[in-house]
């Protein structure tokens, strides 16, 4: 029995994939009494998510059971697809605040509070960003639902100044990895694709916003990846420091800039997300190893050529220096943050062996092939 | 009726944030449902009215059952709620008049006060049964604010009553992957 529900679990996964790959873009239907419509920014994010499901699923990492996998991942697939096509930012916020309840209903270590607060704090900022836009009144208004909005985003995400509380020895499932690496791109594609009619008039500051906590995300957490005591703290800070990045896309506003934040989504949910999933054992065994895949490991992360991070720190740096370049002068320098802090996070990924190979070497491969061809992934995206 | 409606509201969100126990906590949510269908009810949308209001009760019918027992009304050292639900209410009633304007100040005062006072509730509480109130009533809110029509009410009415139904949470697990 519970090898047919897994069977039907996949089959029915790999039956949503498929009509999401197949759906056109920007396509409305009105067949349930209300507009839905899937840009081409939230396809593409939904496509690499599904496809580190599947990887997931196919090469579990070690104490990890498929079927746990495959239940809280269509779980949120189900959700992030429902957030893709809302025709509104109200029902995408009753449908984020269902996926908060159901992840703070899982079993963690931390207190119920603990995992609840800070998600369900975003929830309250982005309606609270949604009621202060149906309002009229002088311009400051506008500002007000713009530090909502922002400032829900960033809560709802977990990257600074809304850190959320993490263990190391919680599931994965449970812990605040997949705000930041598995719901949280279409969390943010969605609430920055429909913040455009609610910050009209503000829409400087809410670019200006954005690549503001999208530096201080990238200096802390990288220097946080770096000097951190845990090894499982430094990889949680690898993603907020990822985040950073695209937050700074994201604000950019430009093609470039917004292409950079998608590329940089696409190496979290294919890159860096199975990584950490296939160093856990080794992070729990303190095993730590400087054999020559340990390198190229932290060279992937480190966004060096020829892999998925390298294509979107240029892209980042010309959408900077086409806007003003002395931003793209700091974003330069931040960027050799990253060095200490992924060659500590390629030494935890041990000695890979066996199924922990091949995904490594998997997501390698994905990253090389983003990194050289990262046109066809932007297409995709519409850009 | 919006005015009676908004004051509702914030009366039914200040027994949330004043309750610790679920008979309380179940009062504030139907209190805030039958404000929340008010407020539907007076910008012409009927169905989502009766809707929102079916959700709240359910949700406060399920909460009445969950949580821990008791009343919880106003107990001793929640002075401090007691003058924040009062503080919200007088900004949000400022803001509402004098600062923005628009068709109806009393859905405006009713959105402003509920989500200040269920989103401080929100980072006060440690218990899971306040926590999931405070959301299910910021859900209610979503259902007029978000202005989807019959879709929004709906959902709103779905998850309150969803996430009133949630069983008290499981205790701590041992390290996993």
């Amino acid at each position: 029995m519970p090898r047919l529900a897994f069977a039907s679990g996949a089959a029915l996964g790999v039956a949503g994939l498929v009509a999401v790959v197949l759906s056109r873009a920007d396509l409305t239907s009105n067949q349930l009494g209300i507009t839905l419509s899937l840009s081409p920014a939230s396809r593409a994010i939904l496509i690499a998510a599904s496809a580190a499901l599947a990887i997931l699923v196919a090469l579990p990492p070690p104490r990890a059971e498929r079927s746990t996998l495959l239940r809280w991942g269509l779980g949120g697939l189900a959700g992030m697809t429902a957030m893709a096509a809302a025709p509104s930012l109200g029902l995408v916020v009753m449908i984020l605040l269902l996926l908060v309840v159901l992840q703070a209903s899982g079993v963690g270590r931390r207190s119920y509070a603990n995992r609840f607060r800070a998600p369900a704090l975003a929830v309250g900022l982005l309606a609270l960003a949604i009621a202060l836009a149906a309002m009229q009144g002088p311009p400051l208004l506008t500002r007000l639902v713009v530090v909502c909005l922002v400032a829900g985003l960033a809560a709802a995400l977990g990257v600074l100044p809304y850190i959320h509380e993490f263990d190391p020895d919680e599931t994965t499932a449970a812990s605040p990895i997949p705000w930041l690496a598995f719901l949280g791109p279409i969390v943010a594609v969605v609430v920055v694709g429909k913040a455009g009619e609610m910050v009209e008039g503000a829409e400087d500051a809410f670019g200006a916003l954005l690549i503001g906590l999208g530096l201080i995300n990238i200096v802390v957490a990288t220097l946080a990846s770096w000097r951190t005591s845990s090894d499982a703290q430094a990889w949680r800070y690898s993603f907020v420091a990822d985040w950073g990045l695209a937050l700074c896309g994201f604000g950019l506003v430009l093609p470039d800039g917004v292409g950079a934040a998608l590329l940089v989504l696409y190496s979290i949910l294919l890159g860096r997300l199975p990584l950490y999933l296939w160093s856990r054992q080794s992070l729990r065994e303190k095993a730590q190893a400087d054999r020559p895949i340990n390198f190229i490991v932290a060279a992937a992360l480190a966004g060096s050529a020829p892999f998925a991070g390298f294509p979107a720190r240029i892209l980042l740096l010309r959408a900077a220096t086409a806007m003003y370049w002395p931003l793209a002068l700091v974003l330069a320098l931040s960027f050799l943050l990253w060095l200490p802090g992924s060659l500590r996070l390629g030494r935890t990924m041990g000695a890979p062996a066996g199924r922990q190979l091949i995904g490594v070497a998997v997501a390698l491969g994905i990253s090389v092939v983003f990194g050289l061809f990262p046109r066809p992934l932007l297409g995709l995206a519409g850009l | 009726m919006t005015e009676v409606a908004a004051f509702v509201a914030w009366l039914g969100a200040a027994v949330i944030v004043l309750a610790d126990s679920r008979r309380g906590l179940a009062a504030g949510l139907a209190i805030l449902a039958v404000a929340a269908a008010a407020m539907a009810w007076s910008q012409g949308e009927q169905g989502g009215a009766i809707v929102l209001l079916a959700g709240g009760v359910l949700a406060a019918a399920l909460r009445f059952t969950i949580g821990p027992d008791g009343w919880g009304l106003m107990q001793p050292g929640s002075t401090p709620r007691l003058l924040f639900t009062i503080i919200a209410a007088l900004v949000a009633l400022w803001v509402a008049l004098a600062v923005t304007s628009g068709p109806s100040a009393g859905i405006r005062f009713a959105a402003l006060t509920v989500l200040v006072l269920l989103g401080g509730r929100l980072l006060q509480a440690a218990e899971p049964a306040v926590m999931l109130t405070a959301i299910a009533g910021i859900a209610l809110v979503l259902g007029f604010v978000s202005g989807d029509g019959i879709a929004s009410y709906s959902l709103a009415a779905l998850i309150t009553a969803g996430v009133s139904a949630m069983p008290a949470p499981a205790p701590p697990h041992p390290r996993g992957t």
